[in-house]
């Protein structure tokens, strides 16, 4: 404990020091940051993909779809991987290092590690005339289009809503629209897990034989989310009917718990995330795990980084394009559900993508 | 013990609060969750007796969970190695626990900072081996073994309490744990004494990883992936039952049933707040709270006049 609240508040400092640098720093002419499109020819382009790290299936794939996409352009040689492992400042100053070398011919997809890291990264960004794309992170209040820079040229995200009500309408559907449910919710106060728990909601309203028993959060993680399942199942002996999880990880840690209590395949369970061990599950449907989502993770590589790079080529000036294609949320794609679990998309592959349009994945905006 | 008191006050209130907090289903359930933190709680108890700490456990967890389940048959590689892969994975822990050991006890480091290296040690060493994607065991005979029931309690209850009887006996019946008090107590008495000090420190450490690496075991064929943050959030619950169960983290005091009974008070905290149907939104806070009034109530009796807390 004690080394992580002290870890924390060195970040902090860290990250307060260096707001306070860049905001000084603003008294400086910046070399290009006026420029509204680029001008940079595609083999001067470095592209930055950065994300957790790689102890995660999701960023695992993010990180091959981005290859890929660089692959595809004949840049695998200017591509790098950063990995935040949870650390704001670490973050930050890696993103620091690359642009002090690159300057304005980077293209960074950056999911932060946190929101209140977003603007210092946006800041560094301008300084140094470089093109960024943000993905599921912002702080309220901020966003491309309201800013005057181009240099900030999107923000990607998966809305949560629908990955919620429609995972909870399948696995109502599979208990015949009669019964009881509990739900494991995310770390509360990160977007995903309020989007996706609003999801719910709303699908409970349309079911008035389901009933929400109780809902607690096991924080994303699967062995504490078995543990929750575990102590819900004496809780509530025999009432309960399904399980919703606001994640894979977390509804396999409840699959766990209901098949050491000898009930496994009678109470349903969904997530949302499309891990291959989930995908695998709902492939058998006596396995009980009735839906989970498709995982945008290639998506969200491959189009950020085409993005930035055609915003660093001069393709498009950024300034210029309408609100809905610099805060926008990605098209949402259909559930997987036993019938179509066969041939669920690889979480890693860019085939299927038009990547010439690269408004082609854009859904609605991000209000 | 007065650890024992703050479990039964809780039992006394959750009786009236929902019945179902004793029945034998939810005692049960109470074992098998508490059984990873308490294998870990017996090793770790012998590194804070001599004053000193070991931060590295999510680290050890990682490496070990990854090891376990490469060596068990998995969708990964062709290894099947059955029962033999638990030992190997201790074995992991104890070296990591070795590295530690070593840093501290020759090259005098202090353990706080040399364990937050060996915890990022093992992270790495889980990250390499994870390859992008969690190698699942499918090896059921094992994780029958340890989850399924024997004599009507799972496997890796008896695992936990196979560790705590051992760990009894270590430090009632061999000079390790003897000596562990007098280390604890004072370090410079122990050196007058002749006792090998650095030698009975770097030992502690070896046995600290070795439990962190059999709960890492148990805890991997309970999920049934190798999973790389599978130690996040043990720190708290053992490093705070440790405190709780009355072993002063200035060494020198308490013990393994103690740190036992500390850490079931933990596992029992959060099992009652969601048989209580307490929010979520407030559970984190609750439970840090009653932490620190069931630290101060264990603690209420060593409240010496003379006696340093930093």
């Amino acid at each position: 404990m004690n080394s992580r609240t002290r870890a924390a508040a060195i970040a902090a400092g860290a990250v307060a020091v260096m707001l306070g640098m860049s905001g000084c720093s603003g008294a400086i002419s910046s070399g290009s940051g006026g420029t509204s499109s680029g001008e940079c020819a595609p083999e001067d382009v470095t592209l930055v993909q950065s994300g957790r790290g790689l102890e995660n299936e999701y960023y695992v794939s993010v990180d091959a779809a981005a290859k890929a996409f660089a692959e595809s352009e004949g840049l695998a040689d200017n591509y790098q991987w950063i990995a935040s492992d949870g650390d704001s400042s670490k973050q930050l100053g890696q993103i620091k290092s690359i642009l002090a070398k690159g300057g304005e011919c980077v293209v960074l997809n950056i999911d932060a590690n946190e929101s209140s890291l977003v603007p210092a990264i946006v800041k560094e960004a301008e300084k140094s005339g470089a093109w960024l794309v943000t993905q599921w992170n912002r702080p309220d209040g901020t966003s491309p289009e309201s800013g005057d820079s181009a240099h900030w040229v999107a923000h990607m995200s998966i809305d949560g809503v629908p990955e919620g009500y429609e995972t909870a309408k399948a696995l109502f559907e599979s208990m015949g629209g009669e019964g009881s449910v509990v739900a494991l919710q995310g770390i509360l106060d990160n977007p995903p897990a309020k989007e996706r728990f609003a999801g719910l909601q709303k699908a409970l309203e349309e079911y008035p034989g389901i009933t929400l028993l109780e809902d607690q959060t096991a924080e994303w993680d699967r062995t504490k989310a078995q543990d929750i399942t575990q102590t819900f199942l004496t809780k509530y002996p025999g009432e309960i009917g399904g399980v919703w999880a606001a994640s894979d990880s977390m509804a396999l840690g409840a699959l766990e718990a209901i098949k050491n209590a000898g009930q496994g395949g009678q109470i349903k369970v969904t997530g949302v995330d499309g891990l291959a061990e989930a995908v695998d599950l709902v492939k058998d449907p006596s396995s009980g795990y009735v839906a989970t989502t498709q995982s945008r993770a290639a998506a969200q590589g491959a189009f950020g980084l085409a993005i930035g790079l055609a915003a660093a080529t001069g393709e498009f000036d950024p300034a210029e394009e309408p609100a809905g294609h610099r805060s926008f949320y990605l098209k949402p794609v259909p559930i997987i559900t036993a019938e179509n679990a066969g041939d669920a998309p690889d979480p890693a592959a860019i085939d299927d993508f038009d990547l010439s349009d690269i408004w082609s994945e854009v859904g609605d905006p991000i209000k | 013990m007065p650890a024992l008191l703050v479990l039964l006050a809780i039992c006394v209130v959750m009786a009236f609060v929902n019945p179902v907090f004793l029945s034998g289903g939810n005692l049960l359930a109470i074992a098998e969750q508490s059984a990873v933190p308490i294998v870990v709680a017996v090793g770790l108890t012998f590194v804070i007796l001599m004053g000193g700490i070991d931060l590295s456990l999510a680290g050890v967890m990682a490496a070990v969970s990854l090891t376990t389940a490469l060596l068990l048959r998995n969708d990964r590689n062709d290894l099947d190695l059955g029962l033999w892969a638990a030992p190997i994975a201790v074995a992991v822990g104890a070296a990591l626990g070795l590295v530690a050991g070593v840093s501290v006890a020759r090259l005098r480091v202090p353990s706080f900072i040399v364990t937050i290296g060996t915890w990022q040690i093992g992270l790495g060493i889980g990250l390499l081996l994870f390859g992008g994607k969690p190698p699942r065991i499918e090896d059921d005979g094992f994780r029958a073994l340890l989850g399924g029931s024997l004599a009507g309690l799972p496997g890796m209850v008896w695992i936990s309490l196979a560790a705590v009887i051992v760990g009894l006996l270590v430090q009632m019946r061999t000079r390790f744990g003897r000596y562990a008090y007098v280390i604890g107590g004072s370090e410079e008495i122990a050196r007058l004494s002749g006792i090998p000090v650095s030698r009975y420190r770097m030992l502690s450490f070896v046995v600290a990883g070795a439990t962190a690496g059999l709960a890492a075991v148990l805890a991997t064929a309970r999920i049934g992936v190798g999973d790389v943050g599978i130690g996040g959030d043990l720190l708290f619950t053992t490093i705070a039952g440790v405190v709780i169960g009355g072993t002063f983290l200035t060494g020198g005091r308490g013990g393994v049933l103690h740190s036992v009974v500390g850490v079931i008070v933990i596992v029992v905290i959060a099992n009652a707040m969601v048989l209580g149907g307490v929010s979520s939104y407030v559970q984190q806070a609750v439970q840090g709270a009653v932490v620190i009034v069931a630290a101060s109530i264990a603690l209420w009796r060593s409240r010496e006049r003379l006696r340093v807390i930093k």
